[in-house]
């Protein structure tokens, strides 16, 4: 009985021994979660070899997410199932990490990380701060631009890159025109999204011609969507031609760009943080395309908005800071993010990094990839602002596509200016929107002229 | 013995209702602190939102369309497969399987059929020489019809068990002793079988109204409501006010609003059901 009691003894004791050395063992695990399709066969590489040699006992649990991106990472927060980091791009910095969610990072940050992203230049308020908190570490520039298939310009017989609409109106009607036999058409815009359709063409085309962002005026105050009917007219044009790719109602990005790689689209607009990487790895294509300016009135009043300055944010729920930090650190390290902008997966706003690696072979095919000195970073427009009635994307995509009850394009500016300041000065009064009004704003160094 | 069905209650049924029941007098976006507006989101409502109305009237479209389409195929599914032959049991099974599906997966299948630029229906009938362009099944006149056939198509097989279920509950022996008295096939039918099951059918319209109010999956992946709203329905709607979509820009969640529009459309479909109950009350008294 007694040895029997011993052996019990002694293996309990190996047992607890064991369970001890486990728990010993156990990693912190950081969770990010990402949108960013494009690089995932460049990331996840990254992650393995950090999760492999890191000397802190870290595991990174890297999760890619496809559409409504931002829906699961609210559910997520709300549910307390959210990332320790997560990417902040579009509009989940406004929405989410600019809206509390964002942990501020200055307590982390060290002096030569701050010298490396580029100083006070690089961190800008609303760009990826919010009152001084850096909520956010600077990455990439991403801006639109026309993408256009050269092949087909070749066989319509097109032999200028269109740069007003006017010119974009033409070009789109010589392709239907020469190639809809064959199933080819001149233009096509994901308009299933209407958000995602027109926040890659209006929205960045109203800085250039009128000087605003989401239709604000940074120097009035006030929402001002009168100024940006042209840019609406335009698009409607190539509909009302039939230049447009049939369906393009029932678009989204991703079947859009299946039909570009195949050969049917001859333009539309998109992201030069994007395209490359989608042709390169996602919807590999022998079609030979290339950037196109962003399409203009000819006229230029702004700079043409860039969506950049940040990627990764910290969630302020995170039970594990230091080990996110460590995390972001190395992600954003020169190392990794070389790595990045010379396979043209971004594109770096970083000095450092532009001086530390060699000119992407990206670049060198598409020149207009890299930030020209007509793009710039703008101030984001109030948050918050609770619109009663449908948004100005739907509004004006009803427009676009011909829908009765949208034909009168001044009267419908004209409700969603009433609509978009009644809610403005609604949150303003009530304290649920901040007022944000630059006196001196100059749509030609908006980031210079935010006081 | 009942203390964990009151804690699941009261945790899942009792407490999202005060919680709705409370919120709709707010204005609350999740961000800043609750503001008391009173009743002035029902006034927004009533007065200053025609959209909602609009997706009321798509919803009404939607279940009415739908349910004249789905219970009498389903019903004549059952009555054929209610009689054992050869593959009734695998024709059976092939028709359930769209209830047993993920609403959304089904949904994106349609998409990848029905989509204008890329889509198998168009291709098939343009092979067929049917159609000379492809026809956008998902355009603003066609999308919401389209959303209903999907809906009719995940249906059917529900109902048909249901159906088929009222059918074994009718007694053989009143068919037997009318056979007779040399009764014919539709008189059976319709004097027998229709009669018996009322009771049957009174319920599973009710389930079918009821359901079909708030579907919402497959239109949110098959075409998210639009183009423009032309297939948006209520739940969608205010599935929106909490989970805002946006792709590019900042867009605000409206928790108050959602709660007041909560409030309106489960009154909404309440008023419904119970006129249909007063309205069928006499089928319940047909034995």
């Amino acid at each position: 009985m007694k040895r029997f009691l011993a052996l019990l003894c002694v293996a309990a004791l190996c047992l607890s021994a064991f369970a001890g050395l486990a728990v010993a063992e156990e990693k912190t695990k950081v969770v990010i979660w990402t949108n960013s399709r494009a690089d995932y066969d460049y990331v996840l590489p990254c992650i393995e070899k950090f999760n492999e040699t890191n000397e802190s006992n870290i595991e990174i649990v890297y999760e890619v997410y496809s559409d409504n991106y931002q829906q699961v990472l609210e559910l997520g927060f709300e549910t307390g199932n959210g990332p320790d980091l997560y990417c902040t791009s579009g509009p989940v910095w406004s929405n989410v990490t600019y809206n509390g969610q964002g942990r501020p990072l200055n307590d982390m940050l060290t002096e030569e990380q701050y010298a490396f992203f580029g100083g006070e230049k690089a961190f800008v308020n609303t760009i990826n701060m919010k009152d001084g908190d850096i909520l956010s570490l600077p990455y990439s520039i991403s801006t639109p631009r026309l993408v256009y298939n050269k092949d087909i310009f070749e066989r319509a017989g097109i032999e200028k890159v269109p740069e007003t609409f006017e010119e974009v109106i033409a070009t789109a009607k010589t392709i239907t025109e020469k190639l809809s036999g064959e199933g080819i058409y001149g233009f096509a815009i994901n308009l299933k999204g209407p958000a995602s359709a027109l926040g890659r063409t209006l929205d960045y085309m109203m800085g250039p011609t009128a000087g605003l962002i989401n239709g604000y005026n940074f120097k009035t105050g006030r929402y001002e969507f009168d100024k940006v009917t042209e840019i609406v007219a335009f698009l409607r044009q190539m509909f009302a031609d039939g230049s447009a790719f049939p369906g393009c109602d029932q678009l989204d990005i991703d079947p859009l760009r299946t039909q570009f790689a195949a050969g049917r689209i001859g333009m539309y607009y998109s992201y030069t943080g994007a395209e490359y990487g989608v042709y390169t790895n996602q919807f590999v294509t022998d079609v030979d395309w290339d950037f196109g300016p962003l399409t203009g009135n000819g006229t230029r009043v702004g700079l043409q908005n860039a969506d950049g300055g940040k990627w990764y944010a910290m969630s302020i729920d995170t039970k594990v800071p230091e080990a996110a930090f460590e995390v972001l650190s190395y992600l954003e390290s020169l190392e990794v993010l070389s790595g990045s902008y010379e396979q043209g997966l971004h594109i770096s706003m970083i000095d450092e990094v532009i001086k530390n690696s060699e000119v992407p072979a990206a670049i060198q095919a598409h020149p207009l990839m890299a930030k020209q000195e007509t793009d710039g970073l703008y101030p984001i427009a109030p948050t918050g602002v609770a619109i009663e009635g449908e948004d100005y994307y739907n509004v004006f995509a009803g427009h676009i596509l011909g829908i009765p009850g949208y034909e009168d394009l001044d009267a419908l500016a004209q409700d969603l200016n009433a609509r978009y300041n009644a809610a403005l000065d609604k949150g303003i009064a009530d304290g649920t929107v901040k007022e944000v009004v630059y006196p001196n704003f100059d749509p030609m160094n908006p980031a210079g002229s935010m006081n | 013995m009942l203390l964990p069905n009151v804690i699941m209650f009261s945790i899942f049924t009792l407490y999202p209702v005060c919680w709705v029941l409370k919120y709709m007098f707010y204005q609350y976006d999740k961000v800043h602190e609750p503001i008391f507006i009173g009743l002035d989101n029902f006034v927004r409502l009533f007065t200053r939102d025609p959209y909602f109305w609009k997706t009321v009237g798509n919803t009404f479209y939607y279940v009415g369309l739908k349910l004249i389409i789905t219970l009498p195929i389903a019903f004549i599914v059952a009555v054929i497969l209610n009689r054992k032959f050869f593959g009734s049991e695998t024709i059976r099974s092939i028709i359930f399987l769209p209830t047993i599906m993920c609403s959304s997966v089904m949904a994106l299948i349609f998409y990848l059929i029905l989509n204008p630029y890329s889509g198998a229906l168009n291709m098939i009938l343009q092979r067929l020489h049917l159609i000379g362009a492809p026809i956008n099944w998902l355009s603003y006149q066609n999308a919401l019809t389209t959303c209903v056939i999907v809906g009719v198509w995940g249906a059917i097989g529900n109902y048909m068990v249901y159906f088929m279920a009222g059918l074994q509950s009718v007694p053989q022996e009143i068919y037997e002793s009318a056979e007779l008295d040399g009764i014919t096939a539709p008189q059976k039918m319709f004097k027998i079988t229709i009669p018996m099951m009322m009771p049957v059918i009174k319920t599973v319209v009710m389930l079918a109204l009821i359901g079909s109010f708030q579907d919402m999956q497959s239109i949110m992946v098959l075409t998210e409501g639009g183009p423009n709203g032309a297939s948006d329905v209520m739940f969608l709607y205010i599935y929106r006010m909490f989970f805002p979509v946006s792709a590019t820009t900042a867009s605000t969640a409206q928790y108050g609003y959602g709660a007041a529009l909560s409030v309106v459309c489960a009154s909404i479909i309440g008023i419904v059901t119970f006129a249909y109950l007063q309205a069928t009350k006499h089928m319940d008294d047909i034995y």
